[in-house]
Order: structure tokens, then C-alpha cells, then sequence
């Protein structure tokens, strides 16, 4: 498929999305063209996550809309919402890993969204040769290929990370969604997993939009930050552009939400 | 949370689960009394209504002749015929036989109950049925599916598989075949009823994950919720493949040719060294088949 | 994606994998479990004459159909009927049959049974847990001698009381026993006390060491130690058990009929052989709801035993 430049891989329009009697996103906004790479930032509980399900099509805003590659996974229905989420990968913060599997076989179901109930059978039991090359290839990518056929659950947290980033890539997604993949990761390894992921990205000319809580590593790593507090944009630029004022605004907390957190 | 005790245990399956901390060990002393004196009461009535008398329990002149014939042999069991004919295959060889048959009436209920048992599980978990969209006619008809699979695995489950038996005994004779399809019903429906609390307790995130990626209901419910259940369900199906050669083995009182029938003949013709011969082996049986199944427990329950 | 490109790369890869795949972790004990059962299986059905190929022919066929056909209520066939009658039919063939009194029989010797096996539960268990069964309670270090021995013993008797099916014990019993409730309570009893022992004293050994060692110290005995701290703790766990097993019990209390014990198998067991195939599936349909009565009643209690 080829994007025309006034084209944009995700948009929220005025999204608002609410729980019950909690409001978790409102009034956003965002365009992320193809191929562009950003990272939402925020304190936790900022809405961070609930974006990114909106953005996949995986929760239905509740006022605004989102489109995917200019279509809105609320007005499709259930094949093609289905064919709209397998162009997006998403590496979920808990992994969503089938711990019992061998990591040959999680990977491999990156690709369960084409695939009929006997097919994903095949491609667990009877793998074609040449997937069991990709799936090696893509390990050695994220530095893991030792583990093919290792149990998903022997490996350490960092790894499963990396588990979870090769099934979204096995996937063949244009849009790679990525939520708090840092959180369980040792610092010293973070820097590591989110380079990874903006590389791979850009090999393979994904969209790739990330929420992280570590300002540092947003920084270093995207060129566009948008940073949300309570539900809405505080601001959305060019990292460069982004000054300490921003990230005052972002983690300063007012004396209304100290009062409400203490109750 | 409330400690709940892993359901294998509910069909005498042990298994070392962790204590609840001591506090709640201590709590609601109240209840356990009031209930253990209620058992104990209920009990007592039960005995002043049953035909319990203390003098049933000493054996009368005849019941005192039969103990000693047939206590005298526990330790000497048969391994030959006490009354040999010719042209009887060797005893120890129908002794084998018997076990075999056992194993295979067993085997073949299992494999009835497995296949109906799996189906019925996966139907009869909350997760298969939940987050579907459609009209609301739909809807509310999956609803009735959902309580009638409910319903079913109920009802197979609370008749004994022995009056099964007795049902296809006066349906088209107690063949292998019927007597397979007895001990299966309830055997499917427990199987179903434990399979699918086993799946309605696995953690759902990894089958959202497959749904996130484009899954089929189908696919994300065998891919993303079977697996986690799949020790479990293998070490279970086990420990029912043992109760299942205990059933088996029981069928022969109908006629069927299992350690039962071998065993009440025996009995009848007063030959107790055989019938200590024939428990021993139905007792050796169930317990390689429990020493197996807690290999595997052992090594793959989570 | 390229991998054909390049052979000599896929090649190598293809090394590296057999490689792996060659010390990939397996278990060769689930393999060989499984695949022994489905062989098992497979056997059954082949050589064990389980299929049913009788049913294809006519004769079995019509022998079907009729017992179909005599499950519907006698005085009712062949003419339309309301459920009025249908009312007065079942309370006359209860009646006829003792089928209640069957059902309560079966209750109380469910009852009656759970309550024995509970008791010698209770009691023995101790006997057979590691923490209390020892040379020196509580101290697994000094497991040595005698109260090794005894307690290797006791298991081994929990193990040898439920490997016999309820069933052959009544049967063995009905024997030996002049003719009352006994034989069917004692087999029950025997059956479910192996059960229960056995995760009484599974229980026991994953108690607390705590509170009971501090008993010891205070230089409790070890009966003391075993029913004044271990039985109190562990008392929650035995109940919840007691009421799983409930449900079981009545069920099979209901199938000893069958050896003649005044349970519902034994009308179930004389409707079927006078014929009586109408009467028969009343009676069985009287069994499902007193076991689905026992299943709700055990799920109560055991729902209060929980919520604090």
C-alpha cells in the first residue's frame, strides 16, 4: 500500500474515552504520518495506555474518533476490524505471551491473524520450513535465537520482552504499537530494548508510536514527543523543541489532584 | 481472597496447594464448628434411620466361617487354579486378561469421555462465550446455548455410570460398547466440568493479545487460553483414567469380561485364593496407574 | 521473505537450527504418557470389540426402539395426556416402588458414610504426616526408625483403602456381614476415609510450623500436638473435602443398591428387571435430583464455610 504524503497512518480526533464514571482520555488529538516514530510520555495513570488501545482498535472511544490508515475501526465490522488489526503489531506491557509455548511457537502466532484454525494448528505443529527460518532470523535480530525452542516461561522478563517484539514483527505489521515496553526491563537494559525497537522500525519503514515513563529515554531515542497528563495533550513537538517547562507541566502535581490521590 | 481449594482435590485428587496464611486459618471458627456439629448430628439421625444395628456389625456363624476361609488366604493369593481343568488357559494368564480387558473397557470410555469431555469444556467456560457481538436474537440464544451446555454437563454427571449401565442393559444388552458409553457420560461431563473452571480461572491476557493481532474467536480461544490449561487437564484426565479402570473393573459384576466378573465368579465358587489373586491385581493396577499419574503431576502441574 | 536467495546462508541457518532443536528441552515422560494412553485408546477400540457394529443390524435396532418407546409412562401410551396425569402416574409409581423412602435410605447412608470417613480421618491422618509422625515431631531432620516406618505404613494403607472400588468392598462385605445397612456404609466409608486421611494429612504437613512448635515447647505431647493445634488448623480444609466428596458418596450410595442395599439402585435395579422401563427412568430422573440436591447443598455449605 503506498501513503501519499498528506495520508497519516493513526489520527485521533477529539477522542475521549471514559470508564464508568472516569474520564481517562479527553478532548486528544494526534496525526502520526507513516513511517514516523514518537513516544507518549506522562506520569503513570496519564492515559498513556488507553491511547494506544484506542489507536490499535482495540477500545471503542467513547466521543471523538480514531482512524486507522483513514479508516475508523468503529464503523467496521468484525472481518474488517480483524483485517485492520493484523496490519497493527502491538507489544502489549504484560506481553500477552502464551507462557507454555515455546517461543518458536509464540512467534509464529504473530501471524494466527491470517491464518485459519488448521493453519495456526500447521504452523505450530508442522511448521513450514521456510517460517522456522524467519522466526530464527527475526530472533537473532532481538539477540535471542538461542531460545527457539526453549518454554516461553524459562526465559528471564528481558527476553520474553524480546519474544514479544519478534512476534509483532513475524506479524508483517505497518504500525507497531508498543506500551510501556521498558517497565519490566532493568535500566541499564532499556536504552537497549527501545533502540531495538526504533531500529527495527525503521528497517522495515513501520509507524511506531510508544509510551514510556522514563523522560530520559524518550528523549534520547524519538525525534517527537507528545506528553499527556490526566487524559489530555500537554504538548505535542519536536523533542528539540521540547523545553524543562514541558516537563514541569507534565509531573507537577496541583493541589486538586494531591487532595484526590490522598483520599 | 477466600481460600479455594484447587477443584482436582474435590475428586480426591491431592495435590499440595499452600496453606492460606494463619489468620485465616483461625477464621470463622464459629462456622466450622456449627457445621462440624451439624455433621456429627445429621450423622447420628442418619444412623437411627438406617438399618445400622451395632449387632450388624459382628458376623453371624456363617459370615464368621466365610472370614476365616477367606482371611486365611490374604496372604497366600492363587497362581494357579484352586480347582484346575483341562483345557483352561493358565490362571495367571487370565488373571492378565482380566487387567487387560479392564485397561481396555477403561481406555475406550476414556476416549469417548476425552473427545465429548473437551468439547463440552471448552462450551461450557464463560470465556468461550463472552465479548461476541451480534443482534440481540443471537445473543440471547447463545445465552440458552451457553445454560443448556451448563445444564448438560450437570445432568451427565449425576447419574452413576453403573446405572448407565443398567439403562443401555435394558436398551441393546450390556455389550463392550454400551458398557464404554456408560462409564463416558459421566466421565465427559466431569471432565467438561473441570475443564472449564480450569479455563475460566487461566488469566485471559494472552488470548486478548491474539485477538489484538486480527485472531479468530476460535483461534485466540485454542491458542491463547488451551495451553495454559493443558498440564492440568492432562494430569486430571490421568487421575480419571485411574477412577475410570476402578469403574471398568466394576462393570464385570454386569457380565462383562474385567477383573469384576472374574472376581465374582471366584467368590461364588469359594475359591478365596483366586479372588485375593483378582484384588490384588485390580489393586496393583490402580496404583501403577496412580504411581503414573502423579509422575506427571508431579513434573507439570502449575 | 529472501531466504531462498542465498543458500549457502540458508543452509547454515539450517544447521544452526537442527542444532537447537536437538537440545531442545523435552520431556520425554508426558511423550511417552500420552502417547502410551492414545495407543491405549487406539487398542480399545480396535481389538477390544467396542464397536458397535450390533447397532447397524435390524433386530438391535428394533430392540432400541422399543425400549424408547416403554420409557414412556404405561397407563399414558398410545393416547394424548396431561400433566396432571402425568403428576398422578409419578406419585403413584413412588409409592408403589418406595422410591422416597429409597431416596432417603440414600441420603442417610451417604451421610452415615461421609461422617465415618471424616472421623477416621481425622483420627489417623496425624499417623501418616510428616511433620507430626517422626521420631521427634516437627523436626524432619530425625526421621529415622519406627515412626517411619508406621507412617509409610498408614499411607500405604490410605492408598490400599480407595485402590478398591467401593462396589467390590460392599460386595466382599454383604458376605462376611449378616444382612443390614453396614456392608454399604462401611464400603462407602472405607473408600472416602482412604481420601480423606490422605489430604488430612496433606493438610497437616503444610500447616504452620509455628504454632505448633511452640505448643511442643510448651512440652505438649505429640497427640497434643497432633489434636489440640493440628486438628483445630487443618479442621476448615477436612470440612470443605467432607462436602466435595458428599455429592460422590450419594451417588455411589445410590448405585450399592444394585447389591441389594435399600438404596434407590436397588427399585431402579427391580423396575428394570420386572420391565418396567417407564418406571425405571422415573426413578433414575428421582436420583438426578437428589444428587444435584447434594451437589447444591455441599456448594452452600462449603460458600459458608469460606465467607467469613
Amino acid at each position: 500500500m503506498d501513503h501519499t504524503d498528506d495520508h497519516l497512518a493513526l489520527e485521533a480526533r477529539a477522542l475521549g474515552v471514559t470508564f464508568g464514571s472516569k474520564t481517562v482520555l479527553r478532548g486528544v488529538d494526534l496525526a502520526v504520518r507513516p513511517g514516523e516514530q514518537l513516544a507518549l510520555v506522562g506520569p503513570s495513570g496519564s492515559g498513556k495506555t488507553t491511547l494506544l488501545r484506542a489507536l490499535g482498535g482495540a477500545l471503542h472511544p467513547t466521543v471523538g474518533s480514531v482512524a486507522i490508515d483513514g479508516r475508523d475501526p468503529a464503523s467496521l465490522d468484525q472481518r474488517q476490524l480483524r483485517a485492520v488489526r493484523r496490519s497493527i503489531g502491538f507489544v502489549h506491557q504484560h506481553l500477552g505471551l502464551v507462557p507454555l509455548l515455546r517461543v518458536n511457537h509464540n512467534v509464529a502466532l504473530g501471524r494466527l491473524g491470517e491464518r485459519s484454525l488448521v493453519g495456526g494448528l500447521r504452523s505450530v505443529f508442522a511448521p513450514s520450513r521456510s517460517e522456522v527460518h524467519e522466526i530464527h532470523r527475526l530472533l537473532e535480530r532481538v539477540g535471542i535465537e538461542e531460545k527457539l525452542f526453549e518454554r516461553t516461561d524459562t526465559l528471564s522478563g528481558g527476553q520474553q520482552q524480546r519474544v514479544a517484539i519478534a512476534r509483532a514483527l513475524h506479524q508483517r505489521p505497518r504500525i507497531l504499537l508498543a506500551d510501556e515496553p521498558v517497565a519490566s526491563v532493568d535500566p541499564a537494559r532499556a536504552r537497549a530494548v527501545i533502540d531495538l525497537l526504533t531500529e527495527l522500525a525503521r528497517e522495515e519503514g513501520l509507524t511506531l508510536v510508544v509510551s514510556i515513563h522514563s523522560l530520559e529515554l524518550a528523549r534520547a531515542s524519538f525525534d517527537r514527543l507528545v506528553g499527556l497528563r490526566a487524559g489530555e495533550v500537554v504538548f505535542d513537538r519536536p523533542t528539540a523543541a521540547v523545553d524543562t517547562r514541558d516537563f514541569e507541566r507534565l509531573y507537577q502535581l496541583d493541589d486538586t489532584e494531591l487532595l484526590s490521590d490522598g483520599a | 481472597m477466600a481460600p479455594e481449594p484447587p477443584r482436582s482435590e474435590a475428586h480426591g485428587r491431592p495435590r499440595r496447594a499452600p496453606l492460606p496464611p494463619s489468620s485465616s486459618l483461625v477464621r470463622n471458627v464459629g462456622r466450622r464448628l456449627l457445621v462440624t456439629v451439624g455433621l456429627a448430628l445429621l450423622a447420628l439421625l442418619a444412623f437411627t434411620q438406617l438399618d445400622t444395628p451395632l449387632s450388624g456389625l459382628v458376623p453371624g456363624e456363617s459370615g464368621w466361617r466365610i472370614a476365616r476361609a477367606f482371611f486365611a488366604q490374604a496372604l497366600s493369593p492363587a497362581l494357579d487354579y484352586e480347582d484346575p481343568s483341562p483345557g483352561y488357559r493358565p490362571f495367571l494368564v487370565k488373571v492378565a486378561l482380566g487387567v487387560w480387558h479392564t485397561i481396555l473397557l477403561a481406555a475406550g470410555g476414556m476416549t469417548l469421555a476425552i473427545a465429548v469431555g473437551s468439547v463440552l469444556g471448552l462450551m461450557g467456560a464463560s470465556a468461550f462465550w463472552e465479548d461476541r457481538e451480534g443482534p440481540r436474537a443471537l445473543r440471547s440464544l447463545r445465552l440458552v446455548l451457553f445454560a443448556s451446555v451448563r445444564v448438560a454437563i450437570a445432568l451427565m454427571r449425576s447419574v452413576h455410570e453403573l446405572l448407565w449401565a443398567v439403562v443401555f442393559l435394558a436398551a441393546f444388552g450390556l455389550t463392550p460398547f454400551s458398557a464404554a458409553l456408560a462409564l463416558s457420560i459421566p466421565y465427559a461431563g466431569t471432565l467438561a466440568k473441570v475443564f472449564s473452571e480450569m479455563l475460566d480461572e487461566e488469566p485471559r491476557q494472552p488470548a486478548l493479545a491474539l485477538r489484538q493481532l486480527g485472531a479468530s474467536r476460535r483461534c485466540e480461544l485454542v491458542f491463547g487460553l488451551v495451553p495454559g490449561v493443558l498440564p492440568n487437564a492432562v494430569a486430571y484426565t490421568f487421575y480419571r483414567f485411574e477412577c475410570a479402570l476402578r469403574s471398568a473393573a466394576v462393570m464385570g459384576f454386569f457380565g462383562l469380561p474385567t477383573l469384576g466378573l472374574d472376581l465374582k465368579l471366584a467368590w461364588f465358587d469359594l475359591h478365596y485364593a483366586e479372588v485375593w489373586t483378582y484384588l490384588y491385581a485390580l489393586a496393583l493396577m490402580v496404583v501403577v496407574f496412580e504411581l503414573w499419574s502423579a509422575g506427571l503431576r508431579r513434573r507439570f502441574v502449575v | 521473505m529472501s531466504g531462498a536467495v542465498d543458500t549457502g546462508l540458508g543452509a547454515d541457518r539450517q544447521r544452526r537450527i537442527r542444532e537447537l532443536a536437538a537440545r531442545r528441552p523435552r520431556s520425554r515422560y508426558l511423550t511417552v504418557s500420552v502417547g502410551l494412553v492414545g495407543l491405549l485408546g487406539v487398542l480399545a477400540w480396535t481389538t477390544g470389540g467396542l464397536f458397535p457394529s450390533y447397532l447397524l443390524e435390524a433386530s438391535s435396532r428394533q430392540n432400541l426402539a422399543r425400549f424408547v418407546g416403554e420409557l414412556e409412562p404405561e397407563p399414558l401410551r398410545g393416547r394424548p395426556w396431561s400433566l396432571g396425569e402425568l403428576g398422578a402416574w409419578a406419585g403413584d409409581v413412588l409409592e408403589r416402588t418406595r422410591g422416597l423412602e429409597a431416596a432417603w435410605t440414600t441420603l442417610h447412608l451417604a451421610i452415615g458414610a461421609i461422617a465415618l470417613a471424616a472421623l477416621f480421618a481425622a483420627l489417623a491422618a496425624p499417623l501418616g504426616a510428616r511433620n507430626i509422625a517422626t521420631r521427634e515431631p516437627l523436626d524432619p531432620s530425625r526421621d529415622r526408625g519406627g515412626w517411619r516406618i508406621v507412617r509409610h505404613l498408614v499411607r500405604g494403607s490410605f492408598v490400599a483403602s480407595r485402590a478398591l472400588p467401593e462396589y467390590v468392598l460392599a460386595f466382599l462385605l454383604m458376605a462376611l456381614l449378616p444382612y443390614s445397612a453396614w456392608p454399604a456404609v462401611l464400603a462407602l466409608a472405607i473408600h472416602n476415609g482412604g481420601i480423606l486421611a490422605r489430604l488430612q494429612a496433606e493438610t497437616l504437613e503444610n500447616l504452620p510450623a509455628a504454632p505448633l512448635r511452640a505448643l511442643r515447647g510448651a512440652g505438649a505431647t505429640r497427640a497434643q500436638v497432633a489434636f489440640a493445634a493440628g486438628f483445630p488448623l487443618s479442621l476448615g480444609r477436612l470440612l470443605l473435602y467432607v462436602f466435595y466428596r458428599y455429592e460422590t458418596c450419594v451417588r455411589e450410595a445410590t448405585v450399592l443398591g444394585l447389591l441389594g442395599v435399600s438404596t434407590l439402585g436397588y427399585v431402579i435395579q427391580d423396575a428394570r428387571s420386572k420391565l418396567y422401563y417407564d418406571e425405571m427412568a422415573l426413578l433414575i430422573g428421582l436420583g438426578v435430583v437428589l444428587v444435584l440436591a447434594a451437589d447444591a447443598l455441599s456448594y452452600l455449605v462449603r460458600r459458608y464455610l469460606r465467607d467469613a
